[in-house]
């Protein structure tokens, strides 16, 4: 699958994991798990060798995992239904309050259209629908030159840099 | 004067408008899907009516420029019926523009430095205010360059446009509140504490709708500099724990009645913990530059008292205007007038262009270039010299524009009703135009006194009715028009929402039914009381038992 990634349409290199009752055993690869799964499996998904992200669907919010935050190098944050704009909020305590460095992921009902303010409040890699041409999504991004709010990209609001 | 904008507001601007042209054009050619392209036309003030879409522009805080009215009326005439609407949130409401025209209009809107964004949908509307600001004798701060800091905060903030519900907020900076401050999800009172400093007063969850709530304080006093880091910070707790699941109890005021003030002024504290020292602390600069562009206008320094005091001895017409229809100005030589959109046989709060374009070239006339809408649905020229006021009521006039009814129970807040909106359950301004045929004797009204009457069609209350005098909403009863009556609200510092007089009232029956409340206050009352008092001194009961005493 491909999504955009940094500016850019990429090949995805991670995948998701679904809930499982069986926590023993894991793939190999990059995972993306829920956190349900990191609850029940946390010792077992932090001494795999490779990359582990996690998932929050729209109704879970940061204070979940907040202690957790270096574990992951990836955070999938979930916009089910696409008005649910929860994780906006998120993205940007990420960015701003804890510093997180790692892949902030928009997941779900991703809409073109919401891939500037995404971007701004501090999300990096977008997943789109395969019905939309990830190419001239891109375009999104240059929509605006400006704003008004310091989020996390641009930092300082032009009323503030002059 | 008035704020203006910037190369870089500009450049927003016009890329917000290029933005929306190219959502609506993918909209129209099937890629962009009908669901989405719904809730990015409503960020961008589109509502798909009954008829035809409605596009409602922001008027922010209510400060309209001459050049803006006229811009304003020039759309209305080529893209719409040659008319347009003032809203209780002090906005403008086009009813017949076809869609695919409504990017050209956004265009022609941006040319004078206006524009719909933020109009609709779940996101922060327009800030509104006093329409008195900056002339108002009880002002304790000039209440817009606060609002304008707002206004650039709210606008496009990417954190929060996709909140639980839509969310308003209102700043009073006079001792009298004329902007229904506490009936607004976040409500500013400016106060000044013993040491001067400039602050506010916080409240939230104020609202009307299905489950009317008057807001509450949740910060005594805010320090100016901590305005939008506080306001960050509501909004941030709101986004995150506001509900989702059921769009009548998604508005803030659910979640601070459900978490308890206490607790959600804690969270809100513990959230601006974070931010307070952030970026969006305001500097000395930044609020000294926001005053800079509301400086007042070069005011005469005298005016002929005896002039004015010898007109209105001679034309009653005249004196009933200037006592009804201005009011007191911070500068002595001067008057705030209201222009009454309520004039019989108009829809209240419409007007056309050929009075659009007349009122900008008065604007220009007598009251430097400028025009304030109200939430009542007026508008007012607020710096006119008391010299001026027998040449500008006598050019009113020739417009049906000096109805002296302003605060008269025939000024009524109106929303648009069922013959315009898709929300409604029955219709409100046939309802005016026969309140007006039934009342139309002006003396009567002036002997009755200041009466609120508003009627909404429906519980969305866009015309304010639990905060009327007298209340009127329409329900829809099996297909058929009812109307139910609440007495006793009122939107001033005394805020309250009106009790409910009984049953619904049938179509036919309504105008009696108003006017039997009338006549029982105009029995019971005493010689000093308006009617608010006298509702408030012998309740409801002597009303109940006339309305309800035939049936």
């Amino acid at each position: 699958m491909q999504i955009i990634k940094d500016h850019k349409v990429v090949n995805d290199q991670w995948q998701y994991l679904a809930e499982k009752s069986d926590t023993s055993m894991f793939p190999d690869g990059n995972i993306i798990v829920t956190l349900k799964t990191w609850k029940t499996a946390k010792e077992r998904l932090i001494t795999r060798q490779s990359k582990l992200g996690i998932k929050l669907n729209s109704d879970e919010l940061l204070p979940e995992i907040v202690d957790d935050l270096d574990c992951f190098e990836l955070i999938s944050l979930d916009f089910t239904p696409y008005k649910d704009g929860r994780h906006f909020s998120t993205a940007r305590l990420l960015r701003e309050r804890y510093n997180y460095k790692g892949e902030i992921r928009a997941t779900g009902e991703v809409l073109r259209d919401q891939l500037l303010y995404m971007q701004r409040v501090g999300f990096n890699a977008f997943e789109l629908d395969s019905s939309q041409d990830l190419n001239a999504a891109l375009t999104a991004f240059d929509e605006f030159s400006t704003a008004y709010q310091p989020t996390a990209n641009p930092h300082s609001p032009f009323y503030q840099r002059k | 004067m008035m704020y203006q904008y910037d190369e870089q507001d500009q450049q927003l601007l016009n890329e917000r408008v290029a933005q929306f042209r190219e959502q609506t054009s993918r909209f129209l050619n099937g890629t962009l899907a009908d669901d989405a392209y719904r809730t990015l036309r409503l960020m961008n003030g589109v509502y798909i009516q009954k008829l035809a879409p409605m596009l409602r522009v922001a008027v922010p805080y209510g400060l309209l420029s001459s050049d803006q009215l006229r811009k304003i009326a020039e759309l209305a005439q080529r893209y719409d019926k040659g008319y347009v609407h003032f809203t209780t949130r002090q906005n403008i409401q086009f009813n017949w523009p076809a869609l695919e025209n409504i990017p050209d209009i956004a265009e022609g809107l941006a040319t004078v430095q206006m524009h719909a964004i933020q109009t609709s949908g779940n996101c922060i509307r327009n800030t509104t205010s006093d329409h008195y600001a900056g002339i108002a004798p009880d002002e304790i701060e000039d209440p817009r360059p606060y609002c304008e800091i707002i206004r650039r905060w709210s606008t496009l903030h990417p954190e929060f446009a996709y909140l639980p519900r839509k969310f308003k907020i209102a700043v009073s900076g006079a001792t009298s509140d004329r902007a229904a401050t506490q009936l607004h999800d976040i409500g500013l009172y400016i106060k000044k504490n013993e040491q001067g400093d400039i602050g506010f007063e916080v409240l939230v969850g104020g609202g009307l709708g299905r489950t009317p709530i008057i807001g509450k304080t949740i910060k005594s006093f805010l320090d100016q500099y901590d305005l939008l880091s506080y306001l960050e910070a509501i909004l941030r707790v709101y986004n995150q724990y506001g509900r989702r699941d059921n769009m009548y109890k998604s508005r803030i005021k659910i979640l601070v009645k459900s978490m308890g003030v206490e607790a959600f002024s804690q969270q809100v504290e513990a959230e601006w913990e974070h931010l307070k020292n952030s970026d969006l602390k305001l500097d000395k600069q930044q609020i000294a530059l926001a005053k800079s562009h509301f400086t007042p206008p070069a005011y005469n320094t005298k005016h002929n008292a005896a002039n004015l005091a010898h007109a209105m001895a001679n034309n009653s017409d005249f004196a009933n205007w200037v006592k009804y229809n201005t009011t007191e100005h911070k500068n002595e030589h001067y008057q705030a007038v209201t222009i009454s959109l309520k004039a019989p046989n108009v829809a209240p709060g419409d007007i056309t262009t050929a009075q659009m374009d007349f009122v900008a070239d008065l604007a220009d006339e007598f009251s430097f270039g400028l025009l304030r809408s109200t939430h009542r649905q007026n508008l007012i020229l607020g710096d006119v010299s008391k010299d001026q006021l027998h040449a500008l009521w006598s050019k009113l006039k020739e417009q049906n524009l000096a109805t002296a009814n302003i605060g008269m129970l025939t000024d009524t807040i109106c929303c648009p009703g069922l013959e315009f909106c898709s929300l409604a359950n029955a219709s409100t301004i046939p309802l005016a135009e026969e309140l007006n045929e039934r009342f139309n004797d002006l003396d009567y009204l002036y002997d009755l006194g200041s009466i609120n009457l508003n009627i909404s069609g429906c519980m969305n209350a866009c015309g304010h009715q639990d905060v009327g005098h007298i209340g009127i909403l329409g329900v829809d009863k099996k297909g058929v028009e009812w109307y139910q009556i609440t007495l006793g609200g009122s939107s001033c510092n005394e805020a309250y929402l009106g009790d409910r007089l009984g049953r619904a009232i049938a179509k036919n029956q309504l105008i009696n039914s108003i006017e039997q409340i009338i006549q029982v206050y105009v029995a019971e009352r005493t010689a000093e009381e308006n009617f608010l008092e006298t509702y408030r001194r012998i309740g409801i009961t002597p009303f109940k038992e006339k309305v309800y005493a035939n049936n």
